[in-house]
């Protein structure tokens, strides 16, 4: 059946995907529940952080873990400032040959909002040193134009703070941000159930990030799979085109024929 | 010979960055890590022909989870 529904769900970089929905790597029970909750997600994107080796001994590689069945994508959270952003990037391309980084300069530890002066500063270095920059910012609809003007592969603005599970806080400024970028609008932070990964492809996003609200969730693997129906819900239901709200009802039963009349 | 290894004070015996690879059981013919002195990355190719220097920051890393 022709589902109407364009394929691939989901381009980055000139790169084709089959799900829309990125997942994180990070918090799960134990390394099985987090390869099956991958699993069930759909995702085809996985996050990554960059740390120091453990010098009290090697632990089982992620990468040995993921990689072939993965594209995987380095972040670079933790990093409060530009310089830093672009050496750890630099680590990440290393280390997993990969040109891709999520860019992530947080400004304070509480909110883990985006520094904005320096993520900008920080993604026009990576730009220029060939990467390709997904880039979390706040929903500030500005800022996520510049981070596109600037030549990032995706933008990616927050839907409330990181691991809040509050949603989309400010869904106007989503829609408007997915209105007047060209580049993929990926939500990123903020969701914490399946209705909210609908709501951000509804809004217009191209994508959904996502890692705590599987993770943490009572079943990981169930709310995996939630998501990937979410999103997928959430995508086909943009491209069939939502009713205008209205103030009134208006009777969807035909009016002629009443008995009665 | 005195480095920083990740941030700590590590005294080193020969200054070889394949015998600190080494010592921090990395396996160099596997990708998964990455190696910055000074705040400068020091690609795959380059480790062998390596030296180390007196006071040299060195920071090993490798992917770990993320979100």
């Amino acid at each position: 059946m022709d589902t109407g529904i364009p394929t691939p769900a989901l381009t980055i970089a000139g790169e084709s995907f089959g799900s829309a929905l990125m997942a994180g790597t990070a918090g799960y029970p134990n390394r099985q529940v987090m390869l099956d909750a991958l699993t069930a997600s759909g995702a085809e994107i996985v996050t990554v952080s960059i740390r120091r080796v453990d010098l009290a001994g090697p632990r089982e590689s992620l990468v040995d873990l993921l990689a072939g069945k993965y594209r995987l994508l380095p972040n670079t959270a933790g990093c409060a400032t530009a310089r830093d952003a672009v050496l750890t990037a630099g680590l990440a391309r290393e280390a997993l040959e990969t040109n891709w980084v999520k860019l992530e300069v947080v400004g304070d530890r509480e909110t883990l909002y985006p520094d904005v002066e320096q993520l900008l500063s920080a993604a026009a270095a990576l730009v220029g040193q060939g990467f390709a920059v997904l880039a979390y910012t706040s929903d500030d609809p500005i800022t996520a134009e510049k981070l596109a003007d600037l030549g990032c592969a995706a933008v990616m603005p927050l839907g409330a703070p990181i691991g809040s599970g509050l949603g989309i806080l400010n869904p106007f400024n989503i829609e408007a941000i997915c209105r007047r970028l060209t580049a993929p609008v990926i939500l990123d932070a903020g969701i914490g159930t399946a209705s909210d990964a609908a709501r951000a492809m509804e809004l217009g996003c191209s994508g959904v990030l996502l890692n705590t609200a599987i993770a943490k969730a009572d079943d990981p693997v169930a709310m995996a799979r939630a998501m990937r129906l979410g999103v997928e819900a959430g995508r086909t239901a943009r491209h069939a085109g939502r009713i205008p709200k209205r103030l009134y009802a208006e009777a969807s039963s035909p009016e002629l024929g009443l008995i009665g009349s | 010979m005195d480095i920083r290894l990740n941030g700590e004070p590590y005294t080193l015996a020969d200054s070889a960055l394949t015998d600190l690879l080494a010592a921090c059981e990395v396996d160099t013919t596997r990708r998964g890590v990455a190696v910055a002195i000074n705040d400068a990355i020091v690609p795959r190719g380059a480790w062998s022909s390596t030296k180390l220097k007196d006071g040299d920051a060195v920071e090993i890393v490798r992917p770990h989870s993320g979100g």
